[in-house]
């Protein structure tokens, strides 16, 4: 049988009802006893008394019967003496019955012995009255009756006192085992309430504490300690408790092992992916301590991450233009120029270059608390960069003046200079003359993108009014404008605020799209060219669109590459768009084109404005 | 009038020559810094085309110590040169040019220039 809570207490109600029940007996024993004692005294002693009594009385009224009939011998006194003597003897033998002291025997042998001598002087008495004279009868009386009267009645009176001190004696035992009755209870009782006090308590503890211990050990399984296990022993229902209680833990424990495993595995994953990377990878937190690094950051800075994480971006990368990037970002600030910035730096006597781009981290409240920052190194980029503008600009060069020599030589020849020629020659050198042009200008164009590639082209940013800009860029049209009856529509409002712009770069970017316009739209007087300007949140939008024939939607991206034209049969060196994403680029800016086939085209293009 | 072409590009120089003296001046030649100078001393030119890169002695060296010359120190002297930069237009100007042709240029421009300067 299980020992349960319910068993426990069950136990603890019987202890107290057993001894509730032993106090009980204890005193009905008691009570029991006291009356006894007294019902003793009733029985033992008090008959005796009574017969004793009444011996005593019938013997006197015997003895007043005597004396009567000696001065009056009447029947009637006769029959007095005769009821008391039946009265005596009937005593008697209630006495005799009811002996429980060792004196009685005796003094009732001699009562019974006495009474009968004096019964038989009464009769002797009657005789000398009756017989002789009163002198005589009297004589007798006095002398042979009286003593023996006077016998009797004393061993009565000793019948009585022998009984009455018994009683007193008996009284004082029931007073005795009374007093003992109250004293045994007190103790008794006294003993039974401490033991069941004890009792109660011993298994109330007992059934409180494993409680107390869940409780405890619950508490600290809901701060995360799931390590914790309760004593299982017994079998009562905290014992059972305690056992599913150890199973619920070790599984929340085996859980939280798994899940810290699994974070293990992902944390191993991740830095093994971040390791993978062989760009530089920093981690900075919302106070610019490193949280993580990588391999790659460990060999370029010379650092060991167990030593440097938690440590502060410039006590570990003493690089004042990396930690500007990161504290911008970290700011929230975006870059207005670029989103990126190139470093240089000196490792082992060797220049490297990196491009440092930072993004931020940001929680689900959209905060930033960190920043994620990438060291890409270019350093064989801008080499062999620099090795292509070298190229280019030398080729371009080389190019020059072979084509100076031959414009020169068609020109001379087409104006007349070396004398007639025919008209089938001069449209030879005409064609001549055209591509020696288009030559010209992709050597131009080309030097100009290797150039501002390069960076060798400083722009000169400066808060320059974009209705100005326009107005400049748009001067080597008039004539081109009107002989093919194109409308050109400029909406760029005066009041719109300053650009950063170096002006003759935007300048020339703008020429260049109504330039490649031109080529495109309707030369029959429906040609339209538009160039508007608006503001939006922080930068202006300028855009130039036309009504040609549009741009199909897989060369969007294209036509901002080098050498791709939308129309291989418009002229142009397909390099002009190239260069306006450079200059656009270099200015924070950004250039696209939105356009259908056969719906003209619309280009884009963004400034920052000042102020 | 009497022009200095000093240039390396033989071709170039051709239809130079051709050129100018269709337009009636007396064109004298050289390929070499150091022999322009003394050409220059020697016939004192009204006008001088001067090349940048050239063998030996280069273009803004000639034009420097044709300034110190007195004949030719008030001499206009035009660059023909294919070097394009800004930096090489100042230096140039800073030794003395009166103008700067970027190659390639067209028989116009120059006609343009010399009128103008003669």
């Amino acid at each position: 049988m299980k020992r349960t809570i319910r068993l426990k207490m069950i136990t603890i109600f019987i202890f107290l009802f057993v001894v509730l029940g032993t106090i009980a007996i204890w005193s009905i024993t008691n009570f029991t006893r006291l009356s006894s004692a007294i019902e003793a005294i009733m029985e033992a002693n008090y008959q005796s008394v009574v017969s004793a009594q009444s011996m005593t009385l019938a013997l006197e009224r015997q003895d007043s019967a005597e004396l009567a009939s000696m001065f009056s011998p009447e029947d009637s006194t006769a029959d007095i003496f005769v009821y008391n003597q039946n009265e005596f003897l009937k005593a008697l033998s209630r006495a005799e019955d009811n002996i429980t002291e060792p004196e009685e025997p005796a003094i009732l042998s001699s009562i019974a012995e006495l009474y009968v001598d004096y019964v038989n002087r009464y009769y002797v008495l009657s005789e000398i009255r009756r017989e002789s004279t009163m002198e005589e009868a009297s004589s007798y009386y006095y002398n042979n009756i009286l003593p023996l009267f006077e016998e009797v009645k004393q061993l009565t009176r000793d019948l009585l006192t022998v009984n009455q001190e018994e009683m007193l004696a008996k009284r004082n035992r029931a007073l005795e085992v009374a007093r003992n009755a109250s004293f045994s209870t007190a103790i008794i009782s006294s003993v039974a309430i401490l033991l069941g006090v004890l009792f109660s308590m011993y298994l109330i503890v007992k059934i409180v504490r494993p409680i107390t211990l869940l409780i405890e050990k619950i508490k600290l399984i809901a701060q995360g300690d799931y390590k914790q296990q309760l004593p299982g022993k017994g079998n009562d229902e905290i014992a059972e408790l305690s056992r599913e209680f150890n199973t619920m833990a070790a599984r929340l424990n085996s859980y939280e092992e798994m899940n810290v495993q699994k974070l293990m595995e992902e944390k191993q994953k991740a830095e093994g992916i971040v390791d993978s990377i062989g760009d530089v990878v920093l981690v900075t937190d919302s106070e610019n301590r490193l949280i993580v690094l990588n391999r790659a950051a460990e060999k370029i800075f010379d650092i060991r991450k167990d030593e440097v994480l938690r440590n502060h971006f410039l006590e570990i990368i003493k690089n004042e233009e990396i930690f500007e990037q990161v504290k911008k970002t970290l700011g929230g600030e975006k870059n207005e120029e670029k989103n990126y910035v190139d470093v240089n730096l000196e490792k082992e006597g060797e220049k490297k270059y990196f491009r440092v781009k930072s993004k931020p981290i940001k929680n689900e409240q959209r905060e930033i608390i960190g920043v994620v920052t990438l060291m890409q190194d270019i350093t064989k980029l801008k080499e062999v960069d620099s090795m292509k503008s070298e190229f280019v600009s030398t080729v371009s060069h080389e190019f020059r003046t072979p084509l100076t020599s031959m414009g020169m030589a068609v020109n001379l020849m087409l104006d007349g200079t070396t004398g007639d020629i025919s008209e089938e020659q001069k449209e030879l050198l005409e064609a001549l003359k055209e591509d020696q042009e288009r030559l010209n200008s992709l050597v131009s164009d080309l030097l100009d993108l290797s150039r501002i590639e390069s960076g060798k082209i400083q722009m000169d940013i400066q808060p320059n009014s974009l209705d100005e800009i326009v107005e400049n860029a748009l001067r080597p049209f008039p004539i081109q404008l009107k002989e093919s009856g194109v409308k050109l529509n400029i909406d760029v409002n005066e009041d719109l605020p300053k650009v950063k712009a170096d002006f003759n770069k935007i300048s020339w970017v703008i020429t260049n799209l109504v330039g490649n316009a031109l080529r495109y739209v309707p030369k029959d007087g429906t040609g339209k060219i538009d160039i508007s300007a608006r503001k939006t949140m922080n930068k202006i939008l300028v855009s130039v669109s036309d009504n040609g024939t549009g741009i199909p939607e897989d060369m969007h991206e294209k036509i901002f590459e080098k050498f791709v034209r939308a129309n291989d049969n418009q002229g142009g060196t397909g390099l002009g768009l190239a260069i306006s994403r450079e200059i656009l680029l270099a200015h924070g800016g950004e250039i696209w084109v939105s356009s259908k086939q056969g719906m003209g085209s619309t280009f884009y293009f963004t400034l920052y404005f000042s102020g | 009038m009497k022009i200095l072409i000093v240039e390396d590009e033989k071709n170039i120089v051709l239809s130079l020559k051709l050129m100018l003296e269709k337009m009636g001046h007396d064109v004298v030649c050289t390929r070499s810094g150091v022999e322009a100078l003394e050409i220059s001393r020697k016939i004192s030119p009204d006008l001088v085309l001067l090349d940048i890169v050239l063998p030996g002695m280069d273009g803004f060296l000639v034009c420097q110590a044709m300034r110190k010359e007195s004949d030719t120190s008030k001499t206009p002297i035009i660059f023909i040169s294919a070097l394009s930069r800004e930096e090489d237009i100042k230096k140039a100007l800073n030794a003395g040019a009166n103008e700067y042709i970027v190659k390639p240029f067209t028989p116009e421009k120059i006609r343009e220039t010399v009128e103008k300067w003669l």
